[in-house]
């Protein structure tokens, strides 16, 4: 059982570095999606302000900020794949599961090297007054699992549609808006609006177990042969 | 009928309904439930052809 | 026969509205507007179970790979987004009546609003994919992935926020909270447009299954 797990894993990492090999030598990946993330926050900077907005717009503006940014580039992992053909040599590779793994590894350490960036610039330009550190960062990480689980699967079924770009936001929106109504929960609380981060945490937590849950169970009927 | 702003839809109704008789509040609770019943006749009609028609198309 | 039970169904909703208008009582602020509540609630509730009808069918479509069950997902969807429509519609109005504005995103006209998003994109995901068997996957995937989070949304959410409309009449213990007879209006009234609904899905998978004959030939 161990031998089979630690192959799944193996195989998983290397569709991982081989997106990343990629991603390193073309750079227009992480390039455009922080350059997105870059002029968004700086549109809300410039209207909004450090002053402008109170500590639940600040919460609330933040993930429309990385909501944003995650629809605008997370869906290339297997848009890419189709595009230029690679898909059917990739399905000789690695099942489904491990590709989807893989590639979930990759975007989510897309956006944690987005957020890197992203996120002190907007507690520096914003200037949210942030009570508590470790639930801003427990709400941000929850809340990142769960939209790449959400980001990479339907990626895959968007790959294989016409219209992709719209037809990926409008798909995945739905599905996002309670993760999104609980990241900006503990965000509040991480704020000091609201006084229990643990009810939004736990949601943000079961929310991530069920959409990973559906994910694993949904990737081989949707990426198959 | 106390004179007080009139917030919700239904305050509205409710003050240009008190300024009727009750005679005519119920004559226009009449017209609204013919006009609804002939609505749903009109639908029912439709339903019905269109019903022949995918019996039609189901038999050829 | 089966004609004079189409009919059959006509006069009962037809005595469904005589009721509304003549047997039931009006609620005390909203007097006449109180009418709307015998369309909304059957067409919400309608609205939530064309959905699980749709995801049941996905289901039964991935583990059967049959597109008759595709062809009765598909229906159930469009079905829905019809009633979710005319729900939202509603109840916004009712809302208005109610509380004053049409919309405030308390948590049940947030899940309304929340399910009309998915149909529509169920919708969408049908007319961007172009091979049958495909089409039915994805969709059926999509059914299932949306299946899974909304309940999150109009069940839990209520829960944990709090909101600032108490909401008695929409949830199944509202019970207590209306009057016998506007009950049984109610329940009267979505017995007839559950009918209905199931004569419109009796049509559209007649229409369906003739196309997918045709495509055989």
């Amino acid at each position: 059982m161990g031998r089979v797990s630690r192959g799944l894993l193996s195989r998983a990492l290397e569709v991982a570095r081989k997106d990343w090999r990629s991603e390193r030598r073309a750079q227009s990946g992480l390039a455009s999606i922080g350059l997105f993330a870059l002029v968004t926050l700086a549109v809300l900077s410039f209207s909004v302000g450090p002053f402008g907005a109170g500590a639940d717009l600040q919460a609330a503006l933040l993930w429309v900020l990385l909501l944003f940014t995650g629809l605008s580039g997370l869906a290339r992992v297997y848009i890419r794949e189709v595009d230029s053909h690679t898909a059917a040599h990739l399905k000789l590779l690695a099942g489904p599961l491990e590709v989807l793994v893989g590639k979930s590894l990759f975007n989510l350490w897309l956006l944690v090297l987005v957020e890197l960036f992203v996120v002190p610039l907007y507690l520096v330009l914003m200037a949210p007054r942030v009570r508590d550190f470790r639930v801003l960062l427990a709400t941000l990480a929850l809340a990142d699992v769960g939209l790449v689980a959400v980001s990479t699967l339907l990626a895959a079924v968007v790959a294989q549609a016409r219209t992709r770009g719209a037809l990926f936001s409008g798909l995945a929106i739905p599905i996002l808006i309670p993760l999104l109504l609980a990241a900006i929960g503990g965000t509040k609380a991480a704020l000091g609006v609201t006084p229990d981060a643990r009810t939004h945490l736990v949601m943000l937590a079961s929310l991530d177990a069920v959409l990973l849950g559906v994910s694993v169970f949904l990737i081989e009927p949707v990426w198959n042969e | 009928m106390k004179d007080s702003v009139a917030v919700t839809l239904a305050d509205t109704i409710n003050v240009s309904m008190a300024q009727r008789s009750l005679d005519q509040r119920i004559q226009a609770d009449y017209v609204v439930m013919a006009a609804s019943m002939l609505v749903w006749v009109g639908i029912f009609f439709y339903l019905m052809r269109l019903d022949r028609k995918s019996k039609e198309l189901r038999k050829s | 026969m089966r004609t004079l039970l189409k009919v059959g169904l006509l006069v009962w909703l037809l005595a469904c509205i005589a009721a509304g208008t003549l047997y039931a009582p009006l609620a005390r602020r909203l007097f006449e507007m109180t009418r709307i509540i015998y369309f909304h609630l059957p067409v919400a509730w309608i609205t939530v179970i064309a959905f699980a009808l749709s995801a049941w069918w996905s289901a039964v479509y991935l583990r059967r790979r049959d597109l008759v069950a595709d062809a009765k997902a598909a229906i159930w969807a469009e079905l829905g987004l019809v009633a979710c429509v005319l729900a939202t519609v509603t109840g916004a109005v009712f809302a208005k009546g109610m509380w004053g504005s049409y919309w405030n995103w308390d948590p049940r006209e947030t899940s309304i609003f929340l399910l009309l998003l998915v149909y529509a994109a169920y919708v969408t995901l049908r007319t961007a994919i172009d091979d049958d068997e495909r089409r039915a996957s994805l969709s059926a995937a999509y059914s299932l992935i949306a299946v899974v989070t909304v309940p999150f949304l109009i069940f839990v959410v209520p829960r944990i926020y709090f909101s600032l409309h108490p909401d008695p009449l929409i949830n199944s213990q509202g019970k207590r909270f209306m009057e016998a007879r506007m009950f049984e209006v109610v329940m009267a009234s979505f017995a007839g447009y559950l009918a209905v609904f199931w004569w419109m899905y009796r049509i559209h998978l007649r229409m369906a299954l003739a196309r997918l004959s045709a495509r055989e030939d």
